[in-house]
Formats: C-alpha cells, structure tokens, sequence
C-alpha cells in the first residue's frame, strides 16, 4: 500500500501539468439512463371505453386496451379485436355496435364503434364490451336532459396578453336537479373544394382561380360547384374565466388557460346565468389553405361522472409525475375509461374566408 | 475568723481545682499541642499520620471505617502542631479527634460532622492555545468523585467541587488534555487552553461519553472531521458528513438535502450560529450554504432533545462559526472543481477582538462565459464575524452570512434571471454573572429571497413577446430576540431556562405579471405571525451512575387570526451499566408551525416555507428512543438506538398543479394526515492501527396516512428506504497522507407509477392541440397507489487520498484526488415512461447523475 502511495505522490507533477481544466471537467455530470424493471405486481390488460355519446345523435365511442405497467407485460399498445360493444336503453332494448378500425386506429390504438340509434335526452343506457380475454366492461349513463344556452354578446379584446375572442353566454338552467357544464372551444378545419364550368370544360377552382375571379368580374353567368367536407379532426383554443363560481378558479386563476371551464349550477340552480369566457384567437386565423375552418363554441350538459373526470383532467399534465399524480376515475367498470354523457348547444364562427 | 479560714480554704480549692483543670486541659492535649511540621504538603492521609507518628513518636488510633486513610489531602504549609495537620488532612472527614492514655484517637463525630459539605466553583473559559478559539463541547473531569461537565455554546464551563484537594481534567477531540491541580474552598476562575493534536487519529470522530458519567446524546464534531471525508465533487460539507451517521439519509443520492428519521426536508432546525436558516442549499443541494472553512463545530440532534429547541420536529444542525484567531492572522484558500473558497481570520486587538471573514464562490461558470453571453450559473456566499471581550467577564459577537445563487438564460432572446438568496445577522452578548451562572441575550434576523423574473415573456406563455414581462418571488423574513440562563447551582445540577420572541413575515408566492396589452395580474399572498417560547431543563445526576435531564418547552403561535400552544415535554435518562457502556432512554414531543412545501410549475426552489393558519394546524410529533452505547479501551465504540415516532398534522398537496394559483382557495389544496416512523440504528467505530472503520447501519420503516389521498390508506413516505449503511474507512500510513473509502447502500426511494395507461381522452374525441398552453398527451396515466414502486437500490464506492505537506510553521497545503461513485453505478433519481422511438411502445426508464465523477482540490492552511 505505502509503494502504491508512493507512486500516486510521485506523480502529483503531472496532475499538475494536466490542470484543473480539462474537458475532464465535461464528465463532472455524467447523467446516463439504463431500462428498469416493471413493477412485480399482478396486472391485466383491461378494456378501455371513450366516448361522448351526446342526446339528440348516434352512439360514437373508441376502444381499446389498456397496457398494464407490471412484470412480465410488454410495454406496447396493440388493436384490440375480438371486441363486441352492446348498448341498451332503459327498455331493455339492445342494439350491437358497429365497430371496424379506421385511417386513426393505428395511430390511437382504438377502433371506433357506431350506433345507429340516436340517444335521448334524459334516457338511460348500459354499454355492455365483452372480450373473450379481458372479459366484460359495463359503463351505465344518463344522457342530460336537454337545455338551452345562447350567446348574448361577443367581442375582441385582448385578455391574458393575448387576442381574445370574448363571449357572453347564458345558460338556462334546469329546475330539480344537478347540473354540470363544460364551454369548450374548438377549431374543425374545412376543405372547400370548388368547381367551375366554362365553355363547356370543367375547371378546379383553386387551380384556375385566375380565370374564375375574371368571370366573375365580368358578372358572367356560370355554373360553381362546391363541395364542402368538415374535418374529423378538431384542435382545442385555451380559454379563460374570470367567473368564481368555476372550477377552474377553484384550482386555478383567471390568467391560467384551461382546455374545459367548468361550471356547477350550485349556485345558479334553476334559473337563467351569465358567465363570459375568453378565447385566445391567435390560431383563430388560417395560416395557409389546409388549416382553414370554423371555431365552434359548444356548452354542454354532462353527466357527474364526466364532469368529475374532466375536473382531474384538467389539472394533469403530459408526462410522468411521480411526485403529483393526478387520480382521474372513469365511469367503466372492470375497465379503464370514460364514456361521457351529455347534451350539446354549438355556436358557429367564421373567422376564415376561402376568397371564393 | 473561721468565716476567712472557710473562705481561704475555699478560695484555695478553687484555684487547686483550676490548676488541675488547667493541667488536666493541658495533659489532655499535651500530645495535640506537640510541635510537628509535616515534611510534605502533598499525601494521603494515611501517609501524614506515619509521618507523624515516625517523627514524634506519637500513636494514632483510626478506623478505616472511620476516615479513609488513602485520600489524598494537601496542606497549606502553616500548620505547626499534630492538631493543626490532623485537623487540616481530616477537614472533609466525618471524625474527631480526641487525646487518650497517651495516644491520639480518630473517632467517629459525635455530632454528624456536615462536613462543611464545604464547596468551590471552578469555572472559565475551555480555548484552543493557540487561536484562543473558544472550545465547544469540551469536557472538564474530577475522576475522584465521577463530576464533570462540558463548554456550552461559548466555550465556558462552571463545576462545583468538595473543598480540599481535586484533580480536573480537560478534554476535546483532537486536542491534547491539560490536567490541573484544585485545591482550596473558594471559588475561581480556571480558563485553560488547550493544544492541538496534529495528525491526530487517536479519537474516533463522534462525539462519545468520556468516563465522565456525561451522556452523549448527540454528535459532535468539528470542523476537521468534516474535512476527513470527501464527498462529490470533493465537496466537504457538513450535511454531506452527517449523512454517514445512522438514522439520516439524503433526500436524494449526490446532494446535500437530508431527511431524518422519517421526517422530511423542512423538519430540520438549521441553525447558524443560532439563527434559523430556512434554506440550506445551493443549487438544490450541490452543496449546502454552511461554509466548512468557517465552521468551527456542530452539534447534530436526531432525537433526545434538550428543551432549549423547537421549531422543527426531525432534527437539529446547530452550526458554529469560528470567532477569529485571537493571535495571528491567518487562514486558508482552497479550490475545487466547483469553487474556491477563502477564509481569514485574525486579531483586531491581540487578546481582545478579532475578525472572521469566509468567501467562496464558483468559478467554473467562468470558462464558459464567453461563449454563453448573457447567460450565468454561480453561487457565492460570505461569513463574516467579530467578537470583542469586554472584559473577563463579558464579550459581545456579531456575525453576518450572506448568499446568493443564480441562473442566468439569455436563450431566443429570452431574459430569464432567477436567484435565491439568504441573509442572515446575529448579535449576541454574554455574561457570567457569577460562577455559577452564564447569561447570553442574542438578537437574530434570517431572511430569504428567492425572485424569478423575465422581460419578454410571462410566467404561463412560452411566446416571446416585447412588453411582457414578469416577476416571481417568495420570502421569510424572521426578527428574534432570545434569553438564556445556565445556572450550576452544585455538582448535582445543571439548569437551562430562555425566553424568546420572533416575528416573521412570510410571502410564499408573489407574482406580478404585465402583457404587452397593458394588462396586469398580480398574486400575492402573505402573512404575518409572532411566536413566543419558554424553556426550562435540568440536567440532574441522581448518583454516580444515573442522570437524568427532564425539560420542558413551551411555544405559542399567534396572529390577529389565530393562536396555537404547544406544551412539549422532554426527558433523557441515562445509567451507567459499568465502566464503559451505557443505558439510555429518551421522550421528546416537538411542535412545528411551519411546513415546508413541495412546489410545482413555478419553477421555485425545492420548497416553500408556508405558516400554520386557522385552517392548516401545526404538525407535532412523539418520538421515544431506548439506545445502548458502549466504549471500550480499545478504541471501539457501539451505539445501538430503537426509536418511534409519530407525526400529527403532516402537510401534503392534495390537488391542483400549483397551490398558490388561487390566493384564496390555497389552503383547501393542502391536506393534513399522520406520519409514524421506526426503526433500529447501530454505529461501530473501531481503531486498528493505522485504519479507523466505521459503519452506521438504519433499518426503518416510514408511512403516511392522509384521508384524501390513496383512499385513506396508509402508503409507504418517499423516503421510506428499508435499508441504509455506510461503511467508511480512513487509512493513514503516515503523517501526511490519508486514504479515504466510503460505500453506502440504500433501499430506492418509493414513487408512484400509474398502474395502466390508457389512450388519451382529448386525442380519442379526435381532438388536438396546437398550443403549447394547453399541452396534451396521447396517453392517460391511470393511478391507484401512492408510492406503490421502488426505484432500484442505490449503492456506490467514493474513494480518495489527502497528501498532506508542512511548508512552513504555519503553513500546510493538502492535495485530495478522488472518485466519487468509482465504479460507476448507475444510481437512478428519477423515472419517465418513454415513447419515443415507436409511437404506442414504452420503455420504463431510470435516469441518473453522478456516474463516476473524479475531483481535485486544493488547500492551503496559513
């Protein structure tokens, strides 16, 4: 031992020669990940159910499976298949849905499921998912009873240091009961594809859109064709509240933007209330053709269940959080999911123009 | 006639009868009343009595059930008869001396002697010879009659003695011990200075019972047993060095953040020079504010507290400063891969007032300014401190720190500058007002700032934007005053009694945001609150083998909106099974008034101070602990404690991302519930010539229980490791160089991981985001348990070597090369699920920092 010490203090000449500042420096944090280990835990796959099947219009809903974080399960999501999806109503009818996978499924890992019968307002339903695997998932709603809402004002402001979209909206509140509401605000992008005849040829409009605006500014007579086709696909707009009574001021601020307000008729049961939301507008605006459409303002009616589901969805966010997990509980049981109930009133805006 | 015949004889018998009385009084001392000078002034009884009867010839009679004949006895040197020497060697003695038939005998008193129970009062001041630093924790020892006692927070001491001859002892770690003869009846004044011992390795680093029937029931240590052991980056740190004792582990492996007992972070009294430090490290615990080259010693609780504390319920670091060397200047520099640090110290008036000033800062930011302009990463922190002896009796100190750590981004014309800062101020004056009693009075002031702010963007939008701007901040600010009273009324006593009053002012979030449009939002929420403390403890030895210190702190809480008392009862019990091992038994309730809070997005350090209100009570705990400590003459030493503890009114999030998002609904965020903690913790020190070996081993279970949180069941605390050792061994094979190795294991930490996951909600109803406000994921987490995973066992080597070399009388310069984590085990911090290659496939992964990571520094002592 007292050679080797030796031979190491010998050698403080050359520690010195080699300084204090070599990119040695540069392994002072030398961070790495490796592959852990599932946790040793017995746990299946489940059936998950997502939807929000709304009165007034068909049973639509995604499902999948769920992937469970435990030893000897491997971490990748697979299409379920094998999946039968039964709704029934209060009457004990029954009906089978639909369900084949779609341009999204591999992308979602869900496949969606159809029904034909329209849900009513205030009915109540029982899906029933059974696999011969994962066995049998039921989730069991009620579709809110319908409601009326309208806009009472609107206007642009600038909120939150933002451009803002600002609206007035009241909501008549049904008397006898609990309520839940949630104001979402959405863009759904449009594809307007036009046609033109002329001299007796068929043109494309958006490739011949020289010819097209000359036609039209000579006021000639010509036949136009438009095809109209609304995306799948919606992209949310934060919104803001600066209402009390919200959950959103309960967890938050009125400077913090929120994907859902979230509003309880506890203190406005039975009668007719205002609150005003703020919208950040700044992608109101199409950037190009493809991202052209309307902003729909939707207030609905949703089902406790929901609304409580939505209200721990709204404080989560992207990512692991080991430290602050956020429980969110579905309504499906001996599966994982939500299959929201509610009653919808939409507003339309036009902020985008396709110059036709 | 015959009346004067009857009155002469009369007259005649009377003076006959006087005569014969006087000669009869004169016979019966004849041999008392000898002349006779002893030919020493130093012996045992015994030794004077053979002298005696050698040199005069006279007999004396005794019993050794009488007087014992082997104590030892001193004269004054002006003794001239038997009498005066035997009543002089038999003062403390419970006898009489009578003359009889020609022999003098030692009697048993007819009357109980009360012998005089004649006492003395040493006391003084316990200094280093050469600084005149004032000696903490030093012990003085009679071993004759088994009484002791140690230095208090000033170095001063005050002992009680029987009158007559008395040998004291004086000790400290790594000093060499003075021995000073006592003789007399009245009080004096002792202060000793006491040498250094270079390259000393002969004591054990902890603190332990001297074979003075004082308790250790903590750990001492001074400033060069933290140097014995590296840490990261070489770092020598205090918070670092008391993580190798059993019972206290880091929060997480590399930094310098403990947690004890199963306590958490903000349950520690962090103490510098008694004033309460509200955080402890910089840059989240890289290394910890507590400049080492300033410190002089520490005192660590982690249970069996005196009543003189409260405020925290795990733990106490009762941090020192080093008052200045009182007779040269002199001090150190040394400089590491982090930082360098300079520390001087010296006389303002030689033997009256000197002046302590330790700098550090990093440099390693430095090199890489030029090429990140606009951007800055540094820490710097000063000590300052002076003392001035008013006279023998009376000295006053003050003592400033001031620190600041900061992060500068100037990325895509971003302007983000955060920093965090701590000043702290002391004055204090102390007073022995008389031998018995030692009074101080310190007036103390702690404030923390932590403040982020941008000028281009607010706090919630990632977007660049010309006129945004904000400012966050959070603070504590606490004004002190405290009193204190150590009263030695006799050997059996040792009475401690304060009083104190604080004010302090908490902003925990305060944050002022203005848009481009104008627009301005500001959050703030503080508070405001005085607290009153009361204590009163005695350290009573009830015999020579038992003592027992029973206390009792007292605090009150108080605002315009509420008031909370606390009571808190403490008792410590020792008994001496035999020479070298002890018995002891501990109960202690502490109160805490402020919590400690885990913060989210706001991107503040680790925590933030929030006070008890009317809604959040304060947290208590009881804690008891049986322990058994033995030292052996071989240079072994054995600690083995069981403890429980239980914690009330713990303190956690229960929902929402941020708590102070809200100014008023914050507290319905926060949820109360109950902690209990137990286990069992042994330490082994162990000399073998030239290795010292010690090893602390914790075997502990930790749990938390809240009725809002994992359905009300109770869950494993974060840092509920089952297992945690450390093994350490310091080799020195000669006077300048040392080798250090140190292997610690610990269980992983427990976190919580989602049981499934699950697609995403917003994706599945087809929408998406495009903002970066509102982020979304693809997939939900769907969790059950809390801390239902435990992250893999951390384990790790750190090696390293000191070289050592004397340039010049005062000055020596050290080299220390080293590893830490030498075989580079991947120790994992945190977890993510990653789905990065394929989208829908997941890999569990672990990351970790401070793999392998060499270190050199150097030190130079002047």
């Amino acid at each position: 031992m007292g050679s080797i010490i030796k031979k190491v203090y010998k050698k403080r000449n050359l520690l010195r020669a080699t300084g204090y500042f070599l990119p040695a420096v540069m392994t002072i944090v030398s961070s790495c990940t490796r592959n852990l280990d599932l946790p040793k835990v017995q746990a299946e796959k489940k059936i998950v159910l997502i939807g929000e099947l709304t009165g007034g219009g068909p049973a639509l809903l995604r499902a999948g499976q769920s992937l469970p974080l435990a030893e000897g399960n491997e971490l990748k999501f697979s299409i379920i298949e094998g999946l039968e999806v039964k709704l029934e109503d209060e009457n004990g009818i029954v009906q089978q849905l639909s369900g084949s996978a779609d341009e999204m499924t591999p992308v979602l890992y869900t496949v969606p499921f159809k029904s034909t019968v329209v849900l009513s307002p205030g009915g109540r339903y029982k899906l029933t998912a059974t696999h011969s695997n994962l066995g049998i998932a039921i989730a069991e709603f009620t579709i809110p009873s319908a409601f009326t809402s309208s806009i009472i004002d609107t206007t642009s402001t600038s909120y939150a240091g933002v451009s803002a979209f600002e609206l007035g909206i009241q909501i008549d509140d049904l008397p006898g009961e609990s309520n839940y509401y949630v104001i979402e605000a959405i863009k759904q992008y449009i594809d307007v594809t036009g046609f033109f005849s002329f001299g007796g040829q068929w043109y494309d409009l958006n490739g011949n859109k020289r010819l097209y605006d000359s036609l039209n500014k000579a006021n000639l007579s010509f036949i136009k064709n438009f095809d109209t086709t609304f995306s799948s696909n919606y992209f949310r707009q934060p919104v803001y509240t600066t209402d009390p009574y919200t959950d959103n001021l309960t967890y938050g601020n009125s400077l913090n933007p929120s994907k859902r307000i979230l509003l309880r008729d506890v203190n406005f049961n039975g009668t007719s209330y205002i609150t005003h939301i703020s919208v950040d507008k700044s992608q109101f605006l199409a950037t190009g053709y493809i991202d052209r459409g309307q902003i729909m303002i939707t207030v609905k009616s949703v089902s406790e269940d929901y609304y409580n589901y939505l209200v721990a969805y709204e404080q989560t966010e992207p990512g692991l959080d080991p430290n602050q997990p956020v429980r969110i509980k579905g309504n499906v049981n001996n599966g994982l999911g939500m299959i929201g109930a509610v009653y919808t009133r939409r507003f339309t805006y036009f902020f985008d123009s396709w110059g036709y | 006639m015959s009346i004067l015949l009857a009155n002469r004889n009369a007259l005649l018998s009377l003076l006959l009868t006087l005569c014969c009385s006087v000669k009869s009084t004169a016979q019966q001392k004849a041999l008392l009343n000898r002349v006779f000078r002893a030919s020493f002034t130093k012996g045992t009884i015994l030794s004077y009595i053979e002298n005696i009867q050698e040199k005069t010839g006279v007999t004396i009679s005794y019993s050794t059930a009488t007087i014992d004949p082997n104590k030892k006895v001193k004269l004054k040197g002006n003794e001239e008869t038997i009498e005066d020497v035997l009543i002089a060697i038999l003062a403390s003695e419970n006898a009489d001396i009578l003359e009889r038939e020609g022999k003098i005998l030692i009697i048993p008193a007819v009357k109980e002697k009360k012998p005089v129970h004649r006492t003395y009062t040493i006391s003084g001041f316990v200094r280093d010879k050469h600084s005149k630093e004032v000696l903490i924790g030093a012990v003085v020892y009679v071993p004759s009659i088994n009484v002791g006692a140690v230095t208090n927070n000033y170095g001063y001491y005050s002992l009680t003695l029987p009158a007559g001859y008395n040998k004291a002892i004086y000790r400290y770690i790594e000093y060499k011990a003075d021995t000073v003869d006592i003789e007399g009846e009245s009080d004096r004044r002792i202060d000793i200075l006491l040498e250094f011992k270079e390259n000393n390795l002969d004591e054990v680093v902890i603190y332990r019972e001297e074979k003075s029937g004082i308790a250790a029931d903590h750990l001492h240590l001074t400033g060069e047993d933290i140097y014995k052991r590296q840490a990261l980056f070489g770092e020598n740190d205090i918070m670092r060095r008391l993580q190798n004792t059993s019972g206290v582990q880091t929060a997480s492996d590399g930094f310098s953040t403990i947690v004890v007992r199963g306590g958490d972070p903000g349950q520690n009294l962090n103490l510098l020079d008694g004033v309460p430090l509200y955080y402890v490290d910089h840059f989240d615990g890289l290394t910890s504010v507590y400049n080492t080259e300033s410190v002089k010693s520490v005192d660590f609780y982690k249970g069996n507290f005196p009543a003189r504390y409260g405020g925290r319920l795990s733990s106490i670091i009762d941090v020192n400063t080093k008052d200045g060397d009182m007779d040269r200047i002199g001090g150190q520099f040394t400089m590491g891969l982090l930082k360098a640090s300079l520390n001087l110290e010296g006389p303002i008036v030689k033997e009256r007032s000197s002046l302590m000033l330790a700098a550090r800062r990093t440099w390693i930011d430095g090199l890489f300014a030029p090429f990140a302009k606009g951007s800055a990463v540094n820490f710097y922190d000063v000590n300052l401190k002076f003392n001035y002896i008013i006279n023998k009796n009376n000295r006053i100190y003050a003592s400033f720190y001031n620190g600041r750590d900061r992060l500068n981004v100037n990325i895509s014309n971003t302007q983000n500058r955060t920093s965090w800062q701590n000043n702290i101020s002391a004055v204090k004056w102390t007073s022995i007002i008389n031998p018995k009693a030692f009074f101080n009075i310190t007036l103390t002031y702690s404030a923390f700032n932590f403040e982020m702010k941008d000028n281009r963007q607010t706090l919630d939008d990632v977007d660049i934007k010309t006129g945004d701007s904000y400012t966050g901040a959070s603070s504590v600010k606490d004004l002190a005053l405290r009193l204190q009273l150590r009263w030695t009324p006799n050997t059996k006593h040792n009475v401690d009694a304060g009083l104190s009053y604080s004010y302090a002012f908490f902003v925990p979030v305060e944050v002022k945001s203005k848009y481009a449009s104008g627009q301005t939002q500001n959050i703030s929420t503080a508070f405001r609150s005085n607290e009153v403390t009361l204590y009163v403890e005695d350290d009573i030895k009830l015999g020579p083998k038992w003592t027992i210190r029973p206390g009792l702190h007292w605090a009150n809480w108080f605002s315009s909106k509420f008031t909370y008392s606390s009571l808190q009862p403490r008792l410590f019990t020792s008994f001496k099974a035999s020479a070298s091992s002890m018995f002891y038994l501990s109960f202690s309730q502490m109160a805490q008034f402020l919590h400690l809070i885990n913060s989210n997005t706001y991107g503040l350090p680790q925590g933030f101070w929030i006070p008890s209100t009317a809604q959040i009570e304060p947290e208590e705990s009881l804690m008891g602990a049986l322990g058994y400590s033995l030292n052996t003459s071989g240079n072994l030493h054995f600690n083995m404690e069981l403890y429980y503890k239980d914690i009330y009114g713990v303190t956690a999030y229960s929902q929402g991302k941020d708590i102070f998002d809200n100014t008023d609904s914050w507290q319905n965020k926060l949820t109360q519930g109950k902690g209990w903690s137990y286990g069992i913790e042994t330490n082994i020190d162990k000399k073998i010539g030239a290795f010292v070996a010690s090893a602390a081993y914790t075997l502990s279970w930790n749990w938390r229980k809240f009725d809002l949180l994992n359905d009300g069941k109770k869950f494993p605390y974060r840092y509920d490791r089952r297992h945690n050792l450390k093994l350490s061994l310091i080799y020195t094979p000669g006077k300048n160089t040392e080798l250090t190795a140190n292997w610690t294991y610990m269980t992983g930490e427990a976190i919580t991981l989602p049981d499934q996951v699950y697609p995403d909600l917003d994706r599945n109803l087809m929408i998406q985001t495009t903002n970066s406000s509102t982020p979304s994921s693809n997939y939900t987490y769907y969790y059950t348990q809390w801390n239902n995973y435990r992250l893999p066992a951390i384990h790790r080597l750190d090696v390293g070597i000191n070289f050592h070399k004397k340039k010049k009388k005062h000055m020596e310069r050290t080299w220390s090369i080293g590893v830490f984590n030498a075989y580079g085990r991947r120790n994992v911090m945190s977890v993510d699920l990653v789905s990065d290659a394929t989208p829908g496939e997941f890999q569990l992964k672990g990351i970790s920092l401070f793999n392998f990571v060499p270190y050199l520094s150097y030190r130079l002592k002047f």
